[in-house]
């Protein structure tokens, strides 16, 4: 078959959807036949085939060390994401990946990690969070601050709970607006950072969510002492191949979906067009 | 192999030589100046005299639509091959220019590259045959020679053919090219030391005949160093009309875009078509932001993929091969020649 090598998706059924907001789900696709299931790495994405309409990149949104299935988390906004919305167990997709370059899980070894995440920005964290709890003693501190609008819109919210019972990690959640059932922190994430205390020089930060509160987090970071290198996020852009054929994620001369999208802001500061 | 000639009134019949093997291409005379790539028969007249064709070969290889796979019943989806699935013969493709000849090297190298393989455009540009025909004189809006690309090749093409009159001389530098004049050797007679002559002087001549400017090298020293005041882009991008003609006549370009086109009840296709980067939609994501809303942005792009060190260094050369198409193409003035010359005299 023609391109079959990278064009053409392997088939993947959906065993389960889980809502996680009004606005964002959880996909479980069954991987029996996906030979990388278990050989991708945190950080890396997906292009999922929604069929009839198209491909879009999503992250794989869970670690290697527990992929039964390959777990996508998807915002509703566009023609795929919409149709895919309408799809239940049983239906179908189509997967080519993983893509992408990997968080830098190597280089936190032996480090304190600072996670802040944003809406729906922490699943590619999630990814990494997962793996660095299945290799907890490569680590020290684990550190998550999670921020959503409003206790509604927080993903992954069985997980949330688990982990802020949990001695391995310290989770700090907030909300922009809070509800009579809230009894946490109110107020941006980048609240949490100001006034805390870390060892800038053995902290590893890894920052993803909206790009106004990316811009903002990384500020506050800096000044926390901790170097732009040691600031990591992800770079989303427009994305058609994710094989870096069709020119659409180019930023300078970085072709986003293969030598990204995970990057540290002294990265970013050089290339030669804004991300 | 020994340089040949070959009678030009014989030509035909080398081709048709071909035809057993693959599917014979040359460029044919569709009305005024404009020629096209064609699939060949006899009863066509060889053009030896044309400037160039109005669409780069890169269409042979890299279809501007074509099919990826069928699918049927999305929601179980099932998949099915999208074409000839290795049916079809190699090109033989005849009158390659060189500017054109040194883009499919850069194509190929292209999709080669960054670790993934698109094979099917691959096998389409290694299987071909390609016979180039080496130019006697530049075109209007020609400059290959400040692009390294031409007028005539040391390297880089199966057969190179020189026109030399009533006969053509074929510099022959593959296996592949050995093969196929040795398909139809009685048509062939080795170059006489006259010949050799001849075109040893034709391509002298030819030389002299090619203006060599120096607007390449200082645009890309001013690109790459980013150079050039952000009000001179917005400027020139005023005259941008975002049809993209630019990128679809261009023999180097390569953007495409992926949908999955209605084929049928229940059935779609999906499709890879070329797009170009100066369209306002080509970084527009799903929220609306538009990393490269501006027009200038978008043509700073255009001439940052082309020209810039850091992609040189990825390439191996800039991504232009000076075959004039984007000088006749733009009217806008906003094509590699004419800007890279506003660029060498506006912006020291
Ligand atoms: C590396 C990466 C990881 C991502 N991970 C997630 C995730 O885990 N969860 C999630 O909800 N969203 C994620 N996104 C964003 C998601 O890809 C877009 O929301 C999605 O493409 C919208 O597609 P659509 O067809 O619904 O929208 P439309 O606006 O109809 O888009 C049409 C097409 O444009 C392209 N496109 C549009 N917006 C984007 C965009 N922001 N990024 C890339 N391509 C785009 C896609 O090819 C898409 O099919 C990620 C994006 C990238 C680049
Ligand atoms: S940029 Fe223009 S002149 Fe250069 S190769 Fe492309 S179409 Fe030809
Ligand atoms: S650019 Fe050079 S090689 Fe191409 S058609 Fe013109 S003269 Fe020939
Ligand atoms: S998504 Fe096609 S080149 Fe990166």
């Amino acid at each position: 078959m023609s391109a079959r090598s990278l064009y053409l998706p392997h088939l993947a059924e959906i065993a389960r959807v889980e809502e996680e907001t009004p606005d964002t789900r959880t996909y479980f696709l069954e991987a029996n036949g996906v030979e990388w299931r278990r050989a991708y790495h945190p950080g890396q994405f997906v292009e999922l085939s929604v069929f009839g309409v198209g491909e879009a990149p999503f992250c794989l949104a869970q670690s290697p060390t527990r992929s039964d299935f390959i777990e996508l988390t998807v915002r509703r906004t566009g023609a795929v994401t919409n149709r895919l919305h309408t799809y239940r167990a049983g239906d179908v997709v189509g997967l080519r990946g993983p893509f992408g370059n990997a968080f830098p899980f190597e280089r936190a070894r032996g480090r304190n990690l600072l996670f802040v995440g944003g809406g729906i920005g922490l699943p590619p964290l999630r990814s990494l969070i997962n793996y660095v709890l299945d290799h907890r003693t490569d680590y020290r501190d684990v550190t998550v601050l999670y921020g959503a609008r409003t206790p509604a819109d927080r993903v992954y919210k069985n997980e949330l709970a688990e982990w802020s019972r949990s001695p391995a990690l310290t989770l700090v959640e907030t909300v922009d607006r809070g509800d009579d059932t809230w009894t946490g922190h109110v107020g941006v994430v980048t609240r949490l950072l100001k006034g805390m205390t870390v060892d800038a020089a053995a902290t590893l930060a890894f920052t993803c969510g909206p790009p106004v509160m990316l811009t903002f987090v990384v500020a506050e970071l800096i000044a926390l002492g901790i170097a732009p290198s040691n600031v990591v996020t992800t770079l989303e852009r427009y994305m058609k191949c994710g094989v870096g054929k069709c020119g659409h994620c180019c930023v300078g001369h970085h072709y986003i979906c293969v030598d990204g999208p995970v990057y540290n802001y002294d990265q970013i500061r050089r290339l030669p067009e804004a991300p | 192999m020994r340089p040949m000639t070959i009678l030009e009134s014989v030509l035909p019949s080398f081709l048709a030589a071909l035809a057993g093997d693959y599917r014979v291409v040359a460029p044919q005379r569709v009305g005024g100046a404009d020629v096209v790539y064609a699939d060949w028969t006899d009863d066509v007249p060889v053009d030896l005299d044309f400037v160039n064709t109005v669409v780069p070969p890169k269409m042979l290889f890299f279809p501007a639509r074509e099919t990826l796979f069928h699918i049927e019943d999305p929601r179980h989806a099932t998949l099915s091959a999208g074409q000839e699935a290795g049916a079809t013969k190699p090109l033989a493709i005849f009158g390659l220019r060189s500017c054109d000849a040194t883009g499919l090297a850069f194509l190929e190298k292209f999709f080669a590259g960054r670790g993934f393989e698109d094979d099917t455009i691959l096998a389409r540009i290694r299987s071909a045959l390609t016979m180039t025909l080496a130019c006697r004189e530049p075109g209007a809006d020609c400059f290959c020679v400040c692009c390294e690309a031409g007028p005539w090749l040391t390297a880089g093409f199966d057969i190179q053919f020189s026109d030399l009159g009533d006969r053509l001389l074929a510099d022959v530098r593959t296996e592949k090219g050995e093969a196929a004049i040795a398909a139809a050797s009685s048509l062939f007679t080795l170059a006489t030391p006259e010949d050799l002559d001849a075109w040893s002087r034709q391509l002298t001549k030819v030389d002299a005949t090619f203006e060599r400017r120096s607007f390449m090298a200082a645009g890309t020293r001013r690109i790459s160093l980013g150079r050039i005041p952000q009000e001179k882009w917005e400027h020139w991008a005023e005259d941008c009309r975002g049809c993209g003609g630019c990128c679809f006549v261009c023999p180097t370009c390569s953007c495409f875009t992926v949908t999955d086109r209605p084929s049928g009840d229940d059935a779609f296709d999906r499709e890879r078509q070329w797009d170009a980067c100066l369209y306002e939609g080509f970084t527009r994501e799903a929220s609306g932001h538009n990393p490269r809303a501006a027009k200038a942005e978008r043509l700073k792009r255009r001439f940052f993929h082309k020209m810039s060190y850091q992609y040189i260094d990825v390439m191996g050369r800039h991504g232009c091969v000076g075959c004039g198409r984007c000088v006749a193409t733009c009217m806008g003035g906003l094509d590699i020649s004419t800007l890279l010359t506003r660029i060498h005299d506006e912006c020291p």
